[in-house]
């Protein structure tokens, strides 16, 4: 007898707002799955009853994703605690030693997880009552699919892997990246310590791992022979980058978009390294090179305090960088559509969606030959990481809206997009594989 | 009654590792056979807490590095000729005890010793007693820390030429094993008489045992696997080479127990990047135990592993785990002259890290392994007053 297929979407319950990568990705696999594969049933961890839930199998069903209160109002802590960091003059803020900045970062996740914890007592005292609640039970011939951040949960990885064990159910893990591993220096502290576990873990349970590109496979399989662990079944499936926004809406950016200018999408933090566009502005200053402005979109992260305080204070550059956040979907789809050209100098990625985006908007892109970032296309301009002469004649060669122009034409020629469906098509039939 | 002053570079108080319990034990013997015996102990205190009688502990104020680390024997051994006060102390000692005969444990106390005697023109019997190729092991322990080829070859000619003077010399030599033996012959040993390392009785704790073993089973942990060992660098190569940080082998509720010093040595290996946080899932960082508490551990335990890639003699812990009966996964040199043993059908021999691996997974699902009242009554030969037995013989003759 055939079983089924759970789709665990935690995730999405617990993000709001605009979703990133990962949620991204548990939203788009799981809506286009549903619909692909009838066996492919809703269900997430509930925390509070330590069990496998069923969700709304019309979760997908509505146009805009439903709003879970909890994670929002978690969501806006978070942003809440961040802004006001962020509130302390740069100056001030340069001043702070680095483990004052790790003892403040220490304090507001602690802030974090005892809202989320207190919320979750709180749910689960009305919950214990709740009729509504039906727990999942796996059976051997079933396999859970978990698409989402499950090293955020270790209570989940526990009842999951003890679950396995007990039942024998099929697992397969959607793996992004094991940066955390292997580039560790590019956070702070308090990730690799549940990350490295989490990765563990996954390739001792899984019956099948989804690392979302080659490079990461490649991660993955160094992971598993430097811990000893017997692989499972690898397939690597290529996320999806067919749903942009319809809507445009031009947003504020704070330059003369006459002029034309470049985007540069993505949380600012150390490993994405918005520190080459600003060596490669300098460069152009330094050598009379007219470059048309960058804008980054994105919230400033941590270790990053210097570069942020550089662009907006460096009278060579600040003019020419812009850095902006809390931009809406059709305000992306807008500034990816005019844009000259979008750059993603990323030191080491597991996928670098933007690249894919830009690609679909036809916009250049200018990304790192590093890691997967050099898998996408080869439509993608690739420049050395380190390198900011190399990115300064790049940046210099598509502020020609002419030479921009041109390499559009040829991107909406030659880019096919990935669309979601095929994604989950191909994908049910290897989940069938295992079952 | 024959007296014999025997001179170490290490104390035998709370005896740790394997050199420590070894001339422990040859104290004892020697005491039980109506000799009178005074132990020396000539050592870097900063290595070793509780100090005997005798024993001259010494504060040594110079530049700390691996290098001066791994050679501080040598470095102490020098001492005895060249710190007057030292040189003083031992002088005074010989004197006053007026043995019959001398004892060096390990080549190292020579390095001054060899002066001092000359200067009190000794010629009553001296007794090397070995417990390992010593230039050899050095020589390896050197090259695995990364010292330079320069300073480490100066270091073991130094080492070569004493041990071989001090082979020549020597009225009688003791060795571990038949190897070091044929090794010693062909330097021009006069007398070598071969005495394998032992091991005293288990002691057996059953509350202790019982509490830990509860303790574990809590938490959901049914196999335990041991690896015993000094801070003795070998004790860490073995353990990388032999699994290292490969260990998603092994089930969810199974873990290696690291006990002794090596536990330290290799969770530092272990520190510098995130498998600091994996191999915790598989492997507990226990260090140092008492005695009472690491005779509990062996009790509960399903299995020991020797993974012992190199050095000399014969590994005293091999003894103990052969002793406990329990299920043992070693490599061939940790087997060495415990060769009789190889057969029982509780030992599996791997030879290499895959072999090894696969071994323990191999034993750990095999059923408890009975073992024949003949191979029970074998086991005695591995106490130390049966392996000690033919020194007790060649020191009557002298």
């Amino acid at each position: 007898m055939s079983g089924h297929i759970y789709i665990d979407i935690t995730e999405l319950k617990n993000w709001d707002g605009h979703l990133t990568g990962v949620q991204r990705l548990v939203y788009n696999l799981a809506k286009e799955l549903k619909e692909v594969d009838d066996r492919v049933l809703l269900c997430s961890y509930n925390p509070a009853q330590n069990i496998i839930q069923f969700e709304d199998q019309s979760y997908f069903s509505q146009n805009e994703k439903p709003r879970n209160i909890e994670a929002i109002e978690t969501s806006k802590l978070k942003s809440k605690l961040t802004s006001i960091y962020f509130k302390i003059p740069a100056e001030t803020r340069q001043k702070i030693p680095t483990n004052t900045k790790e003892a403040i970062k220490r304090v507001g996740r602690k802030t974090i997880h005892l809202t989320h914890k207190t919320k979750l007592a709180l749910q689960s005292k009305s919950s214990k009552n709740s009729i509504n609640i039906q727990e999942v039970k796996l059976e051997p011939n079933d396999i859970i699919l978990i698409p989402g951040r499950l090293w955020d949960h270790q209570e989940f990885i526990n009842y999951i892997t003890g679950y396995k064990e007990k039942v024998g159910f099929k697992l397969a893990v959607v793996i992004y990246d094991l940066v955390p591993i292997y580039q560790q220096h590019t956070f702070g502290p308090g990730l690799t310590d549940r990350y490295a576990p989490y990765i563990f873990q996954s390739v001792y349970y899984a019956d099948l791992l989804l690392p979302i590109s080659e490079s990461t496979k490649s991660d993955l399989l160094r992971f598993s022979n430097e811990m000893g662990l017997k692989v499972p079944q690898v397939k690597v499936i290529r996320l999806g980058d067919d749903n942009p926004s319809a809507i445009l809406k031009q947003p504020e950016i704070g330059v003369d978009i006459n002029k034309g200018f470049g985007i540069c999408i993505g949380t600012i933090e150390a490993r994405k390294n918005h520190t080459l566009i600003y060596y490669a502005y300098k460069l152009a200053a330094s050598e009379g090179v007219e470059l048309a402005p960058t804008i980054i979109i994105g919230k400033p992260g941590w270790l990053t305090d210097n570069i942020v305080y550089f662009i907006e204070h460096d009278s060579d550059v600040k003019e020419k960088i812009k850095i902006i956040s809390n931009i809406t979907d059709a305000e992306i789809s807008w500034l990816y559509k005019n844009a000259l050209f979008s750059v993603y100098p990323s030191q080491y990625e597991g996928w670098g969606l933007p690249i894919a985006e830009s690609l679909v908007y036809g916009t250049p892109v200018v990304a790192s030959n590093t890691s997967s970032m050099k898998e996408i296309s080869d439509l993608t301009d690739l420049i050395s990481p380190f390198d900011s002469r190399e990115l300064m004649e790049r940046l210099k060669y598509y502020s020609n809206k002419d030479n921009s122009f041109k390499k559009r034409q040829r991107i909406s020629k030659e880019y096919s997009s990935h669309s979601w469906k095929s994604l989950a098509k191909t994908l049910s039939r290897v989940l069938s594989s295992i079952m | 009654m024959k007296k014999i002053l025997i001179f170490g570079s290490y104390p035998i108080e709370d005896a740790q590792h394997g050199g420590q319990k070894r001339v422990e034990a040859i104290v004892k013997t020697y005491k039980t056979n109506g000799f009178l015996v005074r132990y020396v102990g000539v050592y870097d205190r900063s290595f070793y807490p509780k100090t005997g009688k005798h024993d001259i502990a010494l504060h040594i104020d110079r530049k700390f590095n691996l290098t001066s680390a791994l050679t501080s024997d040598m470095s102490v051994g020098k001492l005895i000729y060249s710190d007057l006060k030292v040189r003083g102390r031992v002088k005074l000692l010989i004197n006053e005890f007026d043995p019959d005969i001398i004892e060096i444990e390990q080549v190292f106390p020579y390095f001054g010793l060899a002066e001092v005697l000359r200067e009190l023109r000794w010629k009553k019997p001296l007794i090397y007693n070995s417990q390992n190729i010593e230039y050899d092991l050095k020589d390896k322990i050197l090259k695995g820390a990364g010292v330079n080829n320069e300073e480490r070859k100066a270091i073991i000619d130094d080492i070569f030429s004493l041990e071989r003077e001090l082979v020549r010399v020597s009225n009688l030599v003791i060795t571990c094993t038949k190897s070091d033996s044929e090794k010693y012959q062909s330097w021009g040993a006069k007398n070598i008489v071969c005495a394998p390392n032992g091991t005293s009785e288990l002691i057996r704790n059953s509350k202790l045992s019982e509490k830990l073993k509860n303790e574990y089973t809590g938490e959901g942990i049914n196999k335990l696997i041991l690896f015993i060992g000094s801070a003795h660098p070998p004790n860490e190569t073995g353990f990388m080479d032999m699994i290292g940080s490969k260990i998603g082998f092994l089930k969810p509720d199974t873990r290696i127990l690291l006990i002794g010093g090596v536990s330290e040595l290799i969770r530092q290996r272990f520190s510098v990047d995130y498998r600091q946080y994996c191999v915790p899932l598989r492997v507990e960082f226990v260090g140092r135990v008492s005695e009472e508490k690491l005779a509990a551990f062996i009790n509960i335990a399903d299995m020991i592993i020797l993974p012992i890639v190199e050095g000399g003699g014969s590994n005293i812990k091999t003894a103990e785990a052969l002793m406990s009966g329990k299920k043992i996964v070693a490599t061939p040199i940790a087997m060495r002259s415990f060769e009789e043993f190889k057969q029982y059908p509780n030992v599996l021999i791997a030879k290499d890290g895959v072999q090894f691996r696969d071994s323990i997974s191999l034993l750990l699902r095999s059923p408890k392994l009975q073992l024949s009242n003949t191979e029970i009554s074998k086991l005695d030969s591995l106490k130390w007053e049966s392996t000690l037995l033919p020194i007790v013989g060649a020191l009557k003759e002298l």
